[in-house]
């Protein structure tokens, strides 16, 4: 048995311009004008003080799942009345209550009948036979309803998600089975009307094949929605829950190892209830309230949604060895963004990744000993910047997403190795010795190539150097540095000139720490590829600006 | 000892899973264990390895400076994350260049890349005296990181880079330190590699390649860069001059593996046109 709770939309003389449904509160003069969405979430909790198992179907419109409930609420009809009677007492009115065998049934003679209305299972379609064909759009309506429902509350989750899952969840409503897209498009209903067809029961009369012959399977299915039949089974809305536990503590603590107590007994029960809601973690919150009065608060963004205790206490304690709290904890908060728990199907063809708590922790670690930004997966940057590169998250895919990924990226690393191998000919000046021909553009070896690619290690801070030309080609290089005496120069390549933004400024985001200390951002230089008498092989440039020679790099 | 009982003491060491560390290999002694490796992605090398690297142990590649340790690495990372497996790379002294590992091939999603203190601490000014805290700090750092990563778990490669460590810092380093790395890394399905100049880390299983550069016949201008001019140019590399530069490896140390008396493998990297 179903119940539904209804309110119609006000006559047409209705103060509120944006549709608003008039709510008399107790003791009030004057009625109080409420939107849908308002109304809408009062007949919610009216339902849940009946049922778990309600739904929000359609604009000011409720289900109710009232099988079992006799036994303790009474006949339908009682339950019903008593329906209203909440209403009524949250200063809702006027409100319509049906209860009948199915879902479909109940939706409609709400939508058409006053006051309660209770019809026997089994005898809906000859109650609805009657009522005028308009109200099946009723139930046009509430495909859209239900759908903006559905990206509130998507909306909500990708707020807590990093970008790339934002992109995943968006995509995510279009797969989900939403029951609520069956039902069918309105347009047929005007067909019918210029059919001359007027009550529910004459469209439940009409011969089914016929039917289908005329309109196709949407036909159909309007003729089950006006014989009272459903079209799918009630998925009741879940109440969103908050995960959030504070605890006010009785003295100021200090230190990691008291808070990490504390942290246990909020993340404790805070982990078993995602696990209960089979959600896990997408953010993690931590509200420290000081002795100061003033409130630090750090936000960890985690790479797969988690639920284990005890790596989320871990995060949080390697965050806060490296941002500690400034004074005395008072009262501590921890707030969780919750997401769908994750669904993992492993392969047997590739090895098992590890778990993303465990390379979490890792990476938390490692920051915490190594510094902020000196642990991650490299990345290739798009700029002719010598040495630019960018660091990302080290996040692991998992089972099957991280196989079809490793796939779709097999193009991606070998455009990427492209670029990296293949010198740019708009940044590239030729070498001046034209006695040894014009350079020619090698052809970056194949990634599935058994060569190795000659490797440089740079110098992130470029070592000064001393270099003595002749002929217009160094002889010598000196530098300053133990482990780095220089000498004769034994063969060279170059000079390759190469510039670039020069229209920046050392304070620009992006700029290398040698830009900042030198106050330009751009380069201009002329790059040697030299062998050395003390066996290297380094790449010096001349910067053309200041004329000072650099060690850049050794090549092994 | 008499036959029957070294097979005893030899059958209670395979009883406690002893018999890899400290029974050699010998020819006809039955005992030839075939350890799982990973490839070191140069078949030459492999073959002569048995397969690669051998897992649970630490290896090393040890040579002089531009001796192509930084490429055989890169080889070994992008043969590790071409499999699909992750691969963490120790940078000491964040020596290492992007494009260069894009361009050796490696996946640099599945690149775990941990960068130490810069290169600054590896080569102080001549005045800042013998002493270079700055380096056995990022020592330190390196090793704590390579221990957080192996006892982690879930790597199929780990590689800590000190081929720019000072020597006198390296040999600072206790034995006991690479004792408890190896026992960390002992049973994982992992190899672990050490670049640096000289062999220091290796355990019992692991291998030591031992690099230089070039034969001497090919030392045309005497670097082991093997110039065009001396060569018959081809089209590809014609007016470069350095199309390539060779290095040899060599298996200096490998208990595990049966035979150590192949030839050496040359190396040779690609043409330099990053």
């Amino acid at each position: 048995m179903f119940a539904c709770l209804y309110v119609p939309p006000p006559a047409g003389d209705a103060p509120d311009a944006t549709r608003g449904f008039i709510t008399r509160s107790r003791g009030a003069a004057e009625p109080l004008y409420a939107g849908d969405e308002t109304v809408t979430s009062a007949l919610l909790d009216i339902a849940r003080m009946v049922s778990p198992r309600v739904a929000a179907r359609g604009r000011c419109q409720v289900v109710i799942d009232v099988e079992g409930l006799e036994r303790l609420l009474g006949d339908p009809r009682a339950i019903g009345e008593r329906l209203r009677q909440a209403a009524e007492g949250r200063g809702i009115a006027p409100v319509h209550v049906a209860v009948a065998g199915t879902c479909t049934a109940a939706m409609l003679l709400a939508a058409a009948r006053a006051g309660v209305t209770v019809v026997a299972a089994g005898e809906e379609a000859a109650a609805l036979a009657g009522l005028p064909l308009r109200t099946l759009s009723v139930l046009s309506g509430t495909a859209e309803v239900a759908s903006s429902q559905y990206s509130v509350a998507s909306r909500r989750k990708t707020e807590a998600r990093s970008k790339k899952q934002e992109v995943r969840s968006e995509l995510a409503p279009s797969r989900a089975p939403n029951p609520e897209s069956r039902i069918p498009n309105p347009g047929p209903l005007s067909v019918l009307s210029r059919w001359g067809l007027r009550t529910l029961g004459e469209l439940a009369a009409l011969p089914t094949a016929e039917l289908s012959e005329r309109l196709g399977q949407e036909g159909i299915r309007w003729q089950r929605l006006a014989r009272g039949e459903d079209t799918g089974p009630l998925v009741p809305a879940l109440v969103e829950e908050p995960f959030e536990a504070s605890l006010e503590l009785e003295w100021p603590i200090d230190g990691l190892e008291p808070l990490s107590f504390v942290l246990s007994r909020l993340l404790d029960p805070l982990c078993q209830r995602l696990e209960y809601r089979d959600r896990g973690a997408a953010v993690l919150h931590l509200r420290l309230r000081l002795v100061t009065r003033a409130l630090h608060i750090r936000s960890l963004q985690l790479p797969a949604p988690m639920r284990d205790a005890k790596v989320l206490r871990t995060l949080l304690l390697l965050d806060l060895e490296s941002h500690p709290a400034p004074a005395g904890i008072d009262a501590v908060t921890v707030a969780i963004d919750p997401t769908p728990g994750r669904i993992v199907q492993e392969s047997l063809l590739t090895r098992a990744m590890p778990a993303p708590e465990l390379i979490s922790t890792l990476v938390a670690r490692l920051q915490a000993l190594m510094g902020d930004g000196r642990c991650g997966s490299p990345a290739l940057v798009d700029s002719h910047r010598p040495g630019a590169f960018a660091m990302a998250p080290f996040v692991v895919e998992q089972g099957q997403k991280q196989e079809a990924r490793s796939k779709k990226q097999e193009g991606v690393v070998c455009s990427q190795y492209s670029v990296a191998s293949r010198p740019n000919p708009e940044s590239r000046i030729p070498p001046l010795d034209v006695a040894r021909g014009g350079p020619e553009l090698v052809e970056g070896p194949n990634p599935e190539s058994r060569v190795p690619n000659a490797c440089l290690r740079r110098f992130r801070l470029p070592i000064p150097a001393r270099v003595l030309m002749d002929g217009g080609r160094p002889i010598t290089v000196r530098t300053d540095r133990q482990a780095l005496p220089g000498g004769r120069v034994g063969a060279s390549a170059g000079p390759w000139r190469t510039s670039g933004e020069w229209w920046k400024t050392a304070a620009a985001p992006g700029t290398t720490e040698l830009a900042s200390r030198r106050g330009r951002a751009g380069w201009n230089r002329d790059e040697w590829d030299v062998a050395l008498s003390d066996g290297g092989l380094y790449r010096i440039f001349e910067d053309r600006d200041s004329g000072r020679w650099f060690v850049e790099a050794v090549v092994d | 000892m008499p036959a029957t009982r070294r097979a005893d003491v030899e059958a209670l060491l395979r009883a406690k899973k002893l018999d890899r560390t400290l029974v050699p290999v010998t020819k006809g002694s039955g005992l030839a264990i075939a350890p799982e490796t990973a490839t070191t992605g140069l078949p030459a090398l492999d073959q002569q390895l048995g397969g690669g690297l051998p897992m649970g142990h630490f290896s090393e590649v040890v040579g002089p400076r531009s001796s192509g340790r930084t490429s055989l690495l890169m080889a070994m990372l992008a043969a590790a994350t071409r499999r699909g497996e992750l691969a963490a790379l120790v940078d000491t002294f964040d020596m290492f260049d992007v494009e260069s590992m894009a361009a050796a091939g490696v996946r640099l999603d599945r690149l775990l890349w941990v960068r130490g203190e810069t290169s600054t601490s590896a080569f102080p000014p001549a005045t800042a005296g013998r002493r270079q805290p700055g380096a056995d700090r990022a020592i330190e750092r390196a090793l704590k990181a390579t221990n957080l990563v192996l006892q982690a778990g879930g790597m199929s490669l780990v590689a800590l880079d000190l081929a720019d460590a000072p020597i006198q810092a390296l040999r600072r380093i206790p034995m006991t330190t690479w004792m408890r790395l190896q026992k960390v890394l002992e049973g994982q399905q992992a190899a672990a590699v050490v670049t640096g100049t000289v062999p220091l880390s290796r355990s019992a299983g692991g291998v030591t390649l031992a690099l230089t550069r070039g034969s001497e016949d090919r030392r045309d201008s005497g670097f082991g860069i093997r110039d065009s001019r001396s060569e018959t140019q081809t089209s590809a590399l014609r007016g470069f001059p350095f199309p390539g530069i060779e290095s040899e490896i060599r298996i200096q140390r490998a208990r595990l593996v049966p035979g150590m008396d192949g030839a050496p493998v040359r190396l040779t990297a690609a043409a330099l046109v990053a």
